[in-house]
């Protein structure tokens, strides 16, 4: 047995971030709750893995507990009654029946106490009447668990790995084994368990725990998995390894006999790339993003506090495996031939990582809020990326420069009225809408809440968020009260009925005036006397007026500006605080109003109409679109005598 | 493509069908000063022909090889860019219409839509209505329509490099040229449809089998090394598809020239069966050297195109000077390219007469 020590290249870092709240304390550790003691060994031939171990178990709530629930979420992928398999959803990944199914088969599980043990098999239900899920076992206890009590489980099992099909299986000899072992549900405060069947859509909550585990694969085989390696042997034709992780909620592997492996010391992180041969400029691109990523959500969310990240890039075959979280191990993708500038391995490796703040350190209910780790995540892996790449942080190609940001409020924007963010994942009609909406809308919304009311107040809101609920579980409500403390009760009132009432905005310039300006015509009666003026006599040199007037459509009111434009091309702004439904703005200057427009620096990106935030004073020349018919005229000519002679 | 002069309207002499059993399609060039002689001791040239094409017959003398250069019809070369300008904006008109109609009333107009992020861009694209549906089908329509009316112009200016007047190979009127292009216009455009679908034909046999071997490959190599010899077993497919437009290219020029030249009623399908024999011939012998001047000219046609991409970035959305600056660079480089593909026609047609 010798300890894990490879001696990985050093790196110091990027000058450090800024502390958002160095005042805010974290907690060091998890309550650790349910911890596991595994012994996992694959067969990459039959894709099977027998595993077996200890559970330990306590009751963390404030009542007796008789019954515990478990995960069997590789039953997910048995047959086509699962609750995963027979959802009507289209439009996101998994949609694909997997060529091998998948299960998990419960071999053994015993209630140790003491000296005696009880078998818990035959009494533990995989099934609801009427219903073949198999995901969400109900396992009765023999007697109660008082509160603050703990219990030991013996369990065995035996997992059939599917093809890779959202998140999990193999291809060929690679493999990626999540949610493959017996899990115990969220136990909530009040004695109920938190448990739910592998949806479609859903992703997972559990209590944080110590995770031991010792995986055995064949010689030749490259494990990546959650957690440091404390020993390594290799024996009678096999790999071991154990890996220690404390403060975690989940734990997950891969094997693979063709991975090739990059590592390097990344601010006292050690991180490990894990990828296919041909993949050397990703390895690279990954590791760059953690060299920027690691700092920059330290400074923001708080220090990562673990002392590995493996970041595991999947063959394209085996895709559906890419793109996903775990404690200390994150999966990307991206096929091999993209070029830099299209920064899609950079955004998928940010945002995997910003998922170990946004689920692991933030243990929210993915089931339930998804939006808590997927939109405040979404919000980050945005944030993150412009810091990083600037306005064309989604790409920067061709001349073509698109943030991150702008295509999520983008997708975001057609999707506001059909149903709310903030929803169980599996109440979400479609693929697309529970995208648009958890991923899209939200980050769009805090964005635009940070553009409203100054990016530090947000900066420092998320800041107090995460380290408030570093190893916690936090609710909606959790995040609402940390909006509101920290940036007002304006955007905590926005913030709630966007997320909870489908809240919307649309700014508009209906009507825009522009002419002299004149003094009022008609009768006086001034000093006894009464004076008539005639209408042309009433125009005062050099002086012009006019108005515009907004309206603001929807329930969200959030300040914005209004910038009027000048036929000298002077500029003046306007601030409105966005409350009441119409805004006129009178106009006075020594040249005639041409123009106005709402929100000139793009602030509200949750408007679902920007095209209708501007006019032009009728009469007054409009800038029009000469940009628009030089390049096309140019790229027609182009076209049209063929790109070649 | 000047007018010719009154003065200059019978000195040249007409050169017309080959000679009986030359090979088809190749075209007999009779030299400057045995034009000219010819031209001196005949007073009128005979005209069994019809037609204002045939008027210009009358006067047109097949150019020798050494003659056929691009340099020697910058008039040629100017109408084909204005030609292109003109189309191109026609073709730019529906989708510059829809972004004034959506960005115009904008006190910074469609220089929005050039803002770094993208938002106003996306914003437009993302456009649910009808609209923008309608601006890509009118869009592909026009160009369509223009590519195939574009086939006159490749004819005139076939025509027009293989033809002049007089002792010094003046160039052809613009009428004359049309007229041969318009002649030229179906065989042209059968050319164009038979080369484009062996050209399809071609890059979907490769992208066939090299997906095939990439998946045949994805498991032993891993999908990297898979990916890449997929482009290795496409590329012979892509340059054969290249090679395709070139040998088509030789057939334009050749079957152009034939109908400037040629006089009788010669149908249709004879005159492409004829400009593919030419060109197959002359692919046959000279396909190395044609490749090469194929070659030179799209790489430097396409970088061009790159410079013209990077000149629009540069600008972005800044207007007035700037974007009348960019407008100017942009059309120097549609009329350079232009002036490429006229040097690859002379060098065509000199390549069909020397074979």
């Amino acid at each position: 047995v010798v300890l894990a020590t490879d001696g990985p290249q050093a790196y110091a870092g990027p000058p450090a971030a800024e502390d958002v709240a160095p005042d805010v304390p974290m907690a060091a550790h998890a309550d650790n709750v349910a911890s596991y003691t595994l012994r996992a060994r694959l067969d990459p031939v039959a894709h099977t893995v027998h595993g077996e171990g200890t559970i330990t178990w306590r009751n963390a709530s404030s009542k007796p507990i008789s019954e515990l629930w478990m995960h069997l979420y590789l039953n997910a992928f048995k047959n086509q009654s699962s609750v995963f398999m027979r959802a009507p959803i289209g439009g996101f990944r998994g949609s694909q029946i997997p060529s091998a199914w998948g299960s998990i088969d419960v071999k053994k599980l015993v209630l140790v106490d003491g000296e005696r043990r009880e078998s818990l098999l035959e009494k533990m239900e995989t099934r609801r009447p009427d219903d073949e899920d198999e995901t969400d076992a109900r396992v009765p206890l023999p007697r109660e668990v008082p509160p603050g009590s703990e219990i030991t489980l013996e369990v065995e099992w035996d997992d059939k790995m599917p093809s890779v099909v959202e998140r999990t299986g193999y291809d060929g000899s690679f493999h990626m084994i999540a949610q493959w072992f017996p899990k115990i549900a969220k136990l909530e405060r009040d004695g109920t368990f938190a448990h739910f069947p592998f949806h479609h859509l859903g992703e997972f909550y559990s209590d944080y725990g110590k995770y031991d585990v010792t995986l055995d694969v064949p010689d030749g085989f490259i494990v990546g998995a959650t957690g440091p390696v404390t020993e390594t042997k290799n024996e009678a034709g096999r790999h071991i390894e154990r890996r220690v992780q404390e403060d975690i909620h989940d734990f997950a592997w891969t094997a693979w006999d063709k991975y090739q492996t990059r590592k390097e010391n990344i601010l006292g992180v050690d991180v490990t790339v894990l990828f296919p041969p041909g993949y050397d400029d990703h390895a690279e691109r990954e590791l760059e993003t953690m060299r920027f990523a690691l700092p920059h959500y330290g400074a923001r969310y708080g220090k990562y506090p673990y002392p590995v990240l493996t970041v595991v890039h999947p063959p394209a075959t085996a895709s559906e495996a890419g793109g996903m979280e775990y404690p200390t191990l994150i999966t990307t993708g991206q096929p091999s031939w993209l070029p830099r500038g299209l920064y899609f391995p950079e955004a998928v490796t940010i945002h995997e990582f910003g998922h170990q703040y946004f689920y692991g350190l933030c243990a929210s209910n993915e089931d339930a809020w998804p939006f808590l780790d997927e939109g405040l995540n979404q919000y980050a892996e945005s944030e993150a990326m412009t810091a990083w790449k600037g306005p064309g942080s989604g790409l920067s190609f061709a001349g073509l420069r698109i943030g991150d940001i702008e295509a999520q409020a983008e997708r975001a924007r057609h999707f506001g009225h059909d149903e709310k963010i903030a929803q169980g994942a599996g109440a979400f009609a479609t693929g697309t809408s529970y995208g648009a909406l958890v991923y899209s809308r939200t980050a769009t919304l805090l964005e635009t809440l940070a553009r409203a009311y100054g990016k530090p107040k947000m900066d420092r809101a998320l800041g107090v968020y995460t380290r408030r609920f570093r190893f916690q579980h936090p609710t909606p409500s959790d995040l609402i009260a940390t909006i509101t403390s920290e940036i007002g009760p304006g955007a905590g009132e926005n913030l709630r009925a966007a997320l909870f009432d489908k809240g919307w905005v649309d700014y508009a310039l209906t009507q825009i005036s522009s002419h002299p300006s004149h003094g009022a015509a008609g009768m006086f009666d001034r000093g006894g006397k009464r004076e008539t003026i005639a209408p042309d006599k009433t125009t005062r040199p050099n002086r012009y007026g006019g108005s515009v007037l907004v309206v603001r459509r929807g329930t969200l009111r959030f300040p914005v500006e209004i910038e009027l434009v000048a036929v000298d091309g002077s500029r003046s702004r306007v601030s409105w605080d966005g409350e009441s439904e119409l805004y006129r703005i009178p106009y006075s200057g020594t040249s005639p109003l041409r123009a106005a427009v709402i929100d000139p620096d793009d602030k509200i990106l949750l408007d679902e109409r920007p095209e209708n935030n501007f006019a032009t004073a009728p009469g007054k020349d409009a800038a029009g679109a000469p940009r628009v018919l030089e390049r096309a005229t140019f790229w027609a000519a182009t076209l049209l005598g063929g790109l070649a002679p | 493509m000047t007018e010719p002069r009154d003065d200059e309207a019978t000195a040249a002499t007409d050169v017309n069908a080959p000679e009986k059993g030359a090979a088809p399609g190749a075209l007999e060039a009779t030299s400057p000063e045995a034009a000219a002689a010819e031209a001196d001791s005949a007073p009128a040239a005979t005209d069994n022909t019809t037609g204002a094409l045939s008027e210009g017959r009358a006067r047109v003398r097949a150019l020798e090889p050494r003659q056929i250069r691009a340099r020697r019809r910058p008039g040629a070369v100017l109408f084909v860019w204005a030609w292109e300008l003109l189309c191109a904006f026609f073709i730019a008109t529906p989708v510059h219409a829809f972004a004034k109609a959506v960005w115009g009333n904008h006190p910074d107009g469609d220089a929005v839509i050039f803002r770094p992020g993208g938002r106003a861009l996306l914003t437009w694209l993302g456009d649910e209505g009808p609209a923008l549906a309608v601006v890509f089908r009118t869009t592909f329509l026009l160009l369509v329509l223009f590519g195939v009316l574009g086939q006159i112009i490749t004819g005139a200016l076939a025509a027009s490099l293989a033809t002049g007047i007089g002792k010094s190979g003046r160039a052809p009127s613009m009428r004359f040229a049309l007229r041969a292009g318009g002649a030229a216009f179906f065989p042209l455009l059968a050319v164009c449809v038979i080369a484009g679908a062996f050209q399809a034909f071609l890059v979907g046999v490769g992208m066939f089998l090299s997906s095939s071997v990439d998946h045949g490959l994805q498991a032993s190599s891993g999908d990297a090394r898979a990916f890449t010899m997929r482009l290795v077993v496409l590329a012979p497919f892509v340059l054969g598809a290249l090679l395709v437009g070139v040998v088509a290219d030789l057939a334009r020029v050749a079957i152009a020239r034939d109908v400037a030249l040629a006089d009788g009623d010669v149908s249709m399908a004879r005159r492409l069966r004829d400009g593919i024999v030419a060109a197959t011939t002359t692919a046959r012998c000279a396909i190395g050297r044609a490749s090469l001047a194929w070659g030179w000219r799209a790489a430097a046609s396409l970088a061009l195109v790159w410079c013209g991409a990077l000149a629009g970035d540069a600008v972005g959305g800044r207007g007035d000077g700037a974007l009348w600056l960019l407008f100017g660079a942009h059309q120097l480089i549609v009329l350079a390219r232009a002036g490429l593909r006229a040097s690859w026609f002379a060098n065509s047609l000199r390549l069909v007469l020397d074979r």
